[in-house]
């Protein structure tokens, strides 16, 4: 990962962008076909154009936190690093598309399809939460490897996560239905699918759950943690 | 038989002591370290624009050597070009929310309501960081405030595109506001960070005040949202008739506005 960063070569990019649509691709239409074959097709096209939008929305902003949080990464090589640790992510998800698919054809057709839908909701977040945090951890070790500093390492890796996080969530939002809601018809994209925000959709749904200040409450513990979490990591990096 | 110890061992054939030499991978080169980015040190590269906003993101120091030194007016002029077009790009991009009239007035407003925020606070900065022990002169301080504003600008201008993103598909005021406010204090918290840094070097010996001018900072950059309003938002004149605290203004002025672009 490390030499790929600091000299990469001309097919690296490309050679990643092929692993990102034919993974994401592939695992995208696992995703989907529990509705059916075109609803697979239809998430095999999103699942890519999900990464590849969040990756151009915030190309900018993640050269420009490199730079300033002390790495000496350039803005090429940061596209490099983040565009590679999506391929990891693409190869490791497209690897895994075959247990997933197995999953949803041994869940989906007969029963409650309720109990199915949730079932293979919970297999998919289990395999791309793996696929990520595995993917993150080897940016990090690239970059450890790369820049000699494991406090600038992880800041910068810590800016990334939040800024494409931030987006990715918005863009999921926008591009849905991904796993397809087994009481709504299929659809590419929704009719208001540029109407709302993913935000503000949960903040309305917590609300409706837990009540305002319930949601008060948990965005403060979880406010505190962060920061209780930070001092901890300032304590250990007194050059933060 | 012993042979003679003198003599010498007979010689080998001339061959190499490793026909198949191990081919080790090419090294990782890491990135090479810099010393200190905030080191206040001549610039290498000629002072261009594009080399100015590469060492300002790098090595700021030595844009601010750069610009304390004779003939720095042109580069001053340029960061001072490059920060309202960058601040104009972020107020556009906020502008497309409500379209019309904000498409031009939300970036007069952002490039307007900054450089102010800067000239009403740049005596208190003076005065503040004397108290925190920094040896330089006005202008040198009137440099420190323009590297941090286009550090700001930049940040700004990165942060951008998510602006636009959901500028096209949100409809809640309050939702872009808070927004444009969670990215205003990032930019600004790496500005104060360039300038807790840069007068660090110049012989700060505490950082209280300076952090003290920053929050002062921030407080009139809010209150610059409740003057110049609405940034979000339509309305049927340029800048409002009446008074009001960016607190009121947050909690009650922004509910007719709701749900509105």
């Amino acid at each position: 990962m490390a030499q790929a960063l600091e000299t990469p070569p001309g097919g690296f990019r490309r050679a990643s962008v092929v692993w990102i649509v034919l993974g994401c691709a592939a695992y995208g239409y696992t995703l989907g076909m529990g509705r059916g074959p075109l609803m697979g097709c239809y998430v095999a096209i999103k699942l890519p154009l999900l990464i590849f939008l969040t990756l151009t929305i915030n190309a900018i902003l993640n050269g420009i936190l490199a730079q300033v949080l002390g790495s000496g990464l350039s803005f090429r090589q940061t596209w490099s690093a983040i565009l590679r640790s999506f391929a990891l992510f693409a190869l490791i998800v497209g690897s895994l598309s075959p247990v997933a698919a197995y999953f949803t054809l041994s869940a989906t057709g007969h029963g409650d399809a309720g109990r199915a839908h949730a079932v293979v909701l919970l297999v998919h977040v289990l395999v791309m939460a793996t696929a990520g945090i595995v993917a993150n951890l080897q940016l990090l070790n690239g970059l450890r490897l790369l820049l000699r500093e494991g406090g600038v390492a992880l800041q910068v890796l810590f800016a990334w996560l939040l800024g494409n996080l931030f987006v990715g969530a918005q863009f999921s939002y926008l591009l849905r239905p991904f796993f397809g809601q087994p009481n709504l018809e299929i659809q590419f994209l929704r009719p208001d699918a540029f109407a709302g925000n993913f935000y503000s959709t949960v903040w309305i749904m917590s609300r409706s759950f837990l009540g305002t200040s319930g949601v008060l409450m948990a965005l403060a513990g979880g406010l505190l943690i962060f920061l209780l979490c930070l001092r901890k990591y300032a304590n250990q990096n007194p050059n933060l | 038989m012993n042979p003679d110890p003198n003599t010498p061992p007979p010689a080998l054939p001339n061959v190499p002591t490793n026909p198949w030499p191990a081919t080790t991978p090419p090294a990782v080169r890491t990135i090479p370290k810099r010393t200190d980015p905030f080191e206040i040190e001549p610039m290498t590269e000629p002072a261009t624009t594009l080399n100015a906003l590469a060492a300002l993101l790098r090595a700021p120091g030595r844009i601010l050597h750069q610009l304390t030194t004779e003939g720095s007016a042109a580069l001053a002029l340029k960061l001072l070009a490059c920060t309202i077009v960058c601040l104009a790009i972020f107020g556009f991009l906020l502008g497309t929310f409500s379209g019309g009239v904000q498409l031009w007035a939300a970036p007069a407003k952002v490039v307007l309501g900054t450089l102010a925020s800067g000239l009403i606070c740049l005596p208190s900065l003076v005065i503040f960081s004397l108290l925190s022990g920094t040896d330089c002169s006005i202008a040198k301080l009137g440099s420190l405030l323009l590297l941090s504003m286009s550090l700001v600008g930049l940040l700004l201008v990165g942060f951008a595109p998510v602006v636009w993103v959901f500028a096209q598909s949100s409809s809640e005021v309050g939702f872009m506001g808070g927004l444009g406010l969670v990215f205003w204090i990032l930019s600004c918290a790496f500005g104060l960070r360039l300038l807790l840094n840069l007068a660090d070097r110049m012989g700060a010996h505490s950082k209280g005040a300076l952090l003290a001018w920053g929050a002062i900072f921030m407080l009139v950059t809010f209150q610059m949202t409740s003057t110049l309003r609405p940034i979000l938002g339509q309305s049927d004149t340029f800048l409002p008739e009446t008074k009001m605290s960016f607190m009121e203004y947050w909690t009650n002025g922004l509910e007719p506005l709701r749900m509105t672009r």
